[in-house]
């Protein structure tokens, strides 16, 4: 089974609560994962909102995603820590599941290659939308190298979407994520309905 | 005087008006010889003759982008066609200025810079940069530095060729690094060949025409050294940002170092032969022998027999798997003698109507463009978008006509300092060879490695930007800036 995660919304300093997190699971020995907004793209500011904060009427906003057990210890020592610490927890929301869309386009095959075994037999709990079935594109007329009139041998194109489990999904976006000619979607958050 | 332009279709009129053009050229020729008749020709062409010349400069640019498969496969048949459309209506109303014309620029330009990129093609292809490399900023900064340098010795294409695949494996487990490539792009694709004739083909044709081998070392050094620091000090800068962003950029496994050499040193010597070769054939003055009125002189037929046997001896000792490992195949090499000769037949009007200065129809722009900075960047624009060698070649004899020098004088108005010494003309010359070289990075289409590298890299999974992307993210902020700041400092 799948266990609970929960996003929690904190205002204030991002290396202040990521500190604060890292040292909390450390000084605890908690073994809880931790995914933290900016690694995956979920604290991305629009130029408003960032022109608004570098004038001081935003505070930084900074999404750490967490078990269910870790939410509430977190929650607590961060309200210990209130007066001392200038961070606030604006919102607790549990999070069932993720989805992120992306594209390929790569005239290289071991590129190719790769990213077939990664998307063709995806982890247990997340599901890959189409099915992986690339347009793949040989030209034996593009064999070799050429200056003017260059023409690519291979070519792989493809575009879907994956959703699933947040861990084993967060996984799979970070992995796809080393492969610069993958051009990845927004990452969202399918949430519950449980508000704390 | 040459009929006044109607409103027929100008390619209509084209066979037409050559006609009425080289009747006028072959009186001439009975009083001055076939050199003066092809010197004359200038005045009286109309623009619309280097209709040909744009063609084909416009079918390399375009070509590749939307119609690569018919490009591919046509592009021989294209280049003769833009050839055809001029040199047929010339050969058919005045075959003898024609012939003697189409020779002059075949002997004189097309055969030794064939030569040439075939015989450096050809050495610098058995030379191969092996063991592991971590693409940190600094070896990253360092492969740039040893590539900007190297290509002034062994061409662009060959220093691409040599260093492009160190480079890629050095960033191959990075995410970012498209930016790598771009300003390898910049340098060693580009502005590292400007500091011999070797470097770039348009200073080869300017050393055909006359320009002594070590001038440009000397005379573009400060404008290169200024334009290639500035680039590399904001690669780095570039470089670190994306390093830091890298969160699994592994150290190199144990089992996977192995120590960085080089095979096929021995084409070194063979390219040391080469410049030598090439050296003598600048001062040695052995005489020449005459091909329908086309002096061809012995030193440039011993230059380029070297370069062939230079070139056949490095096929010969160069074992296959070093080829290889460069993925050396004969396909660029044809594609530029193709390409070339298409060019180099279609520029005869060109080169014709801007030697003749004030007196051709090119009179408007040869007036418009005044200045060193004008050079500087007429000839970087136009570089930019067609092949710099043309290019380069077309404004070397506007700032002829400009200064009223023939080439004979080049070596003597390029001496600094001396009696003879022609500042202007130093001036100007400086300034076309920094802008059609530097600015040949500007886009793909600019300078021939540029579009190897980048086909290089996307098939090692890079994800290069588009042509436009290219010319947004990389070349327009942060080529053009360096370009403008050159400008103030030296033109």
């Amino acid at each position: 089974m799948n266990p609970t995660y929960f996003e929690v919304t904190v205002e204030g300093s991002h290396d202040l609560l990521k500190g604060f997190v890292i040292g909390f699971l450390e000084g605890r020995g908690i073994s809880g994962e931790t995914f933290f907004g900016d690694e995956y793209e979920l604290d991305e500011e629009n130029p408003l909102q960032l022109l608004f904060r570098m004038m001081g009427n935003r505070e930084e906003s900074t999404t750490v995603i967490v078990e269910a057990e870790l939410r509430s210890q977190l929650r607590e020592a961060l309200q210990r820590r209130k007066d001392s610490l200038p961070l606030k927890v604006v919102s607790v929301r549990e999070v069932m599941g993720a989805t992120f869309g992306f594209s390929v386009k790569t005239y290289s095959r071991e590129v190719g290659r790769s990213l077939r075994d990664l998307f063709s037999s995806p982890p247990e709990g997340v599901a890959v939308e189409p099915p992986f079935s690339p347009e793949e594109k040989i030209d034996p007329d593009g064999k070799g190298v050429e200056a003017y009139a260059p023409l690519h041998e291979y070519e792989m194109r493809w575009k879907g979407r994956v959703s699933g489990a947040i861990r084993e999904t967060f996984a799979l976006y970070h992995k796809v994520g080393r492969f610069e000619v993958v051009k990845l979607g927004d990452l969202h958050l399918d949430y519950g309905e449980r508000i704390l | 005087m040459y009929p006044k332009q109607h409103s027929l279709p100008i390619l209509m009129t084209l066979p037409a008006a050559l006609f009425l053009l080289f009747a006028e050229s072959t009186s001439c020729l009975a009083s001055g010889g076939l050199h003066e008749a092809a010197d004359h020709v200038g005045r009286i062409l109309p623009v619309w003759t280097v209709l040909p010349f744009a063609g084909i400069l416009l079918s390399i640019a375009l070509c590749p982008l939307f119609v690569p498969h018919f490009w591919h496969n046509h592009f021989g048949k294209v280049s003769a066609f833009w050839a055809l459309l001029f040199a047929l209506p010339f050969l058919i109303f005045d075959w003898q200025v024609a012939l003697y014309s189409i020779l002059h620029i075949g002997l004189i330009d097309y055969i030794p810079f064939i030569i040439l990129l075939w015989g450096l093609f050809t050495i610098s292809g058995g030379i191969v940069v092996k063991g592991s490399l971590r693409g940190t900023p600094l070896v990253n900064a360092t492969l740039l530095l040893i590539g900007t340098f190297l290509a002034s010795w062994v061409g662009t294409t060959g220093a691409a060729m040599i260093m492009i695949r160190p480079v890629l494996r050095a960033n191959r487990d990075r995410v970012h690094k498209a930016h790598v490539i771009c300003f390898f792009i910049f340098l060693v694709a580009n502005i590292g060949g400007s500091l011999t004739p070797l470097g770039d083909p348009p200073l080869f044709l300017g050393f055909l025409h006359n320009v002594p081998f070590f001038w440009v070392t000397k005379g573009i050094l400060p404008e290169m050294l200024a334009t290639a620091a500035l680039l590399l000090v904001l690669f780095v800068a570039v470089d670190i940002y994306y390093f830091r962003k890298e969160k699994e950029f592994r150290e190199i496994a144990s089992e996977e170092r192995a120590p960085v050499l080089i095979a096929g040193t021995y084409n070194f010597l063979l390219l040391a032969g080469v410049v030598t070769a090439i050296l003598v054939s600048g001062y040695w003055k052995a005489g020449h022998l005459t091909i329908y009125s086309v002096e061809v002189h012995y030193q440039n037929l011993l230059r380029d027999a070297v370069i062939v046997i230079l070139g056949l001896v490095s096929l010969r000792i160069t074992p296959k798997e070093l080829r290889s490992a460069n993925e050396f195949s004969w396909g660029p090499i044809l594609e530029v003698a193709k390409l070339f000769a298409g060019i180099f037949i279609t520029i005869i009007p060109a080169l014709a109507i801007l030697r003749a200065g004030l007196d051709g129809a090119m009179a408007p722009l040869v007036a418009a463009v005044q200045t060193p900075a004008h050079y500087f960047w007429a000839s970087g624009v136009l570089s930019s978008f067609l092949d710099n060698a043309p290019t380069y070649l077309t404004f070397f004899n506007m700032a002829l006509g400009k200064v009223s020098l023939v080439e004979a004088q080049v070596p003597a108005a390029l001496a600094a300092g001396t009696a003879t010494a022609n500042p202007a003309f130093i001036g100007y010359l400086t300034a076309i060879s920094a802008g059609a070289v530097f600015m040949g990075a500007n886009t793909y289409i600019g300078n021939a490695p540029n579009f190897m590298v980048k086909s290089i890299a996307e098939e090692a999974g890079v994800d290069m930007p588009s042509f436009f992307g290219y010319m947004f993210k990389y070349s327009i902020p942060f080529l053009i800036p360096v370009f403008i700041l050159v400008t103030f400092i030296f033109f």
